[in-house]
């Protein structure tokens, strides 16, 4: 296993991700007037993620103790806001009236006290990054209920959030327990320190293959051409 | 029995984010392809009812254009052909012509022109049953009733029980429903005997009719004639059903609609 999953792999992999995270954002810059609504909050929540990418690149290198986990405290709170306002225009009508405020404010609450009493800014936000990944996952499960309760049946091909919501289950709902299991305090015994470096490379890897995924079905998402409504003009 | 190696938990992380991805996987996958069949689904009922639609919309078409064509007869053979003649004998009507000559001419111009207003008279009632206007639904159906019952060719039993009486459009329908219903079993049905019965059961309109004749198999003419989609499509336009039942002799169907729109 170590033949394929080692330090140059993650490196090569890092390395194109890197530059792959700003493939979509490009094409939604270029494509940005013909943009529709939801594709609109796509193209700010590509831009947020290369953004975010760019920044801890930068403050690690720049920064004298090389800690980033600043950049993720605040990109946390911004990518489940950006997500949030995508499915709340989504799936209002299938949950209760104020559900979408109600989480919105839970979960701003439990950032702002996880940033300022339990997990500091020098430390990786892994509760917050596991609060998302688990209201995401409910978020996209719920949207594919939506799908077997519409009656009206559309192409999902040509749906940018059916692009989107399957890289956002996919990603979160492989990499969540990362966040579980590594990150947390949860205790994770290795037989060596060799099996633990070995563990770590291969989950990193595995990490940056499941972000390339989320990334293609950003760029899909933007790429695609949904059907626009017909309107007869009547005048 | 060999020793077994407790899975190390490089194994059971890597093993269980792999599953879950592909798990996720085949959800969208699933997803994408149990809405294709659905999309398929619907497309090909889209198609059917536009078809259907189209299928009505030509039946009322040449609905109407034959309603045309039977007024423009009834003008042209009758209504002309009267006045014509009519006008024949004024041209004789002369104040050189015999006193008794006269008279006769003018009897015979006047009842030509009674004639020609009977005619009149009876193609304006064809259009809109006066009938129905005046006295209602009920009173239509058992002038229609009695008419037929007269000729002693078919008997017709008439039961009805209307609380409401239905909209003045929806009347009009009902009762060329029924008229339709009776001229293909006059038609094709070799029946001795017809059943209607009407009545009003929930707020709603249900018409029963039966005969004891040939009956109507998929494959004739009649389930699939003019006639019959002219009724298909006046329920249609009052949102109603229409239910044909297979039976082993004569020719049963119920239909109902709301009393109004």
């Amino acid at each position: 296993m170590s033949e394929l999953f080692n330090e140059s792999t993650r490196s090569l992999m890092v390395a194109i991700y890197g530059w792959y995270v700003f493939v979509p954002v490009l094409v939604g810059l270029i494509f940005f007037k013909k943009l529709n609504k939801p594709q609109v909050l796509i193209f700010y929540i590509t831009l947020l993620s290369g953004l975010n990418h760019l920044a801890s690149k930068i403050v690690r290198s720049v920064a004298t103790d090389h800690n980033n986990a600043w950049v993720f405290h605040v990109y946390v709170p911004l990518i489940f806001w950006l997500t949030w306002r995508l499915y709340k225009a989504e799936l209002e009508k299938i949950f209760f009236r104020g559900f979408f405020n109600l989480l919105l404010g839970v979960c701003f609450s439990f950032f702002i006290v996880n940033s300022l009493f339990i997990q500091d800014l020098k430390t990786v936000p892994s509760n917050g990054i596991f609060v998302i990944s688990g209201v995401f996952i409910m978020f996209g499960f719920s949207y594919f209920y939506s799908l077997l309760k519409q009656t009206q049946f559309k192409s999902l091909e040509k749906e940018p959030v059916f692009w989107f919501t399957s890289g956002v289950i996919m990603y979160y709902s492989s990499t969540i327990l990362i966040f579980l299991l590594v990150f947390s305090n949860l205790e994770v015994s290795y037989r060596s320190l060799e099996e633990e470096k070995l563990a770590t490379v291969i989950v990193s890897i595995l990490n940056v293959f499941f972000n390339l995924v989320l990334v293609t079905s950003y760029l899909i998402a933007l790429w695609v051409k949904p059907p626009r409504l017909v309107l007869n003009n009547f005048s | 029995m060999g020793e077994t190696s407790p899975i190390s938990a490089e194994q059971l992380l890597i093993g269980s984010m792999l599953g879950m991805f592909l798990l996720s996987l085949s959800i969208v996958i699933f997803f994408v392809v149990y809405q294709r069949r659905l999309l398929r689904q619907q497309q090909s009922h889209q198609q059917k009812e536009a078809d259907y639609q189209q299928q009505l919309l030509r039946a009322n078409f040449q609905s109407q254009e034959r309603e045309r064509n039977r007024i423009g007869k009834d003008l042209h053979d009758e209504v002309g052909a009267l006045l014509t003649t009519t006008k024949l004998y004024f041209q004789h009507l002369d104040r050189n012509t015999q006193e008794e000559k006269f008279a006769e001419i003018k009897s015979k111009a006047f009842s030509l022109l009674e004639e020609t207003m009977t005619t009149v008279r009876r193609v304006s009632h064809d259009l809109r049953p006066v009938v129905l206007e005046r006295l209602g639904l009920v009173e239509a159906i058992l002038n229609v009733v009695d008419k037929i019952n007269q000729s002693d060719q078919i008997k017709i039993e008439f039961k009805h029980s209307l609380s409401t009486e239905p909209d003045a459009e929806y009347s009009l329908n009902w009762y060329r429903i029924v008229q339709e219903l009776i001229n293909n079993t006059l038609k094709h049905a070799d029946a001795t005997l017809i059943v209607l019965d009407l009545k009003t059961l929930q707020g709603e309109l249900w018409l029963t009719y039966s005969d004891n004749g040939k009956g109507l198999t998929p494959e004739s003419d009649t389930a699939s004639g003019l006639g019959m989609q002219n009724i298909r499509s006046r329920i249609g336009l009052m949102q109603g059903e229409m239910n044909i039942k297979q039976k082993e002799q004569g020719f049963e169907v119920v239909l109902k609609s709301k009393l109004k729109p």
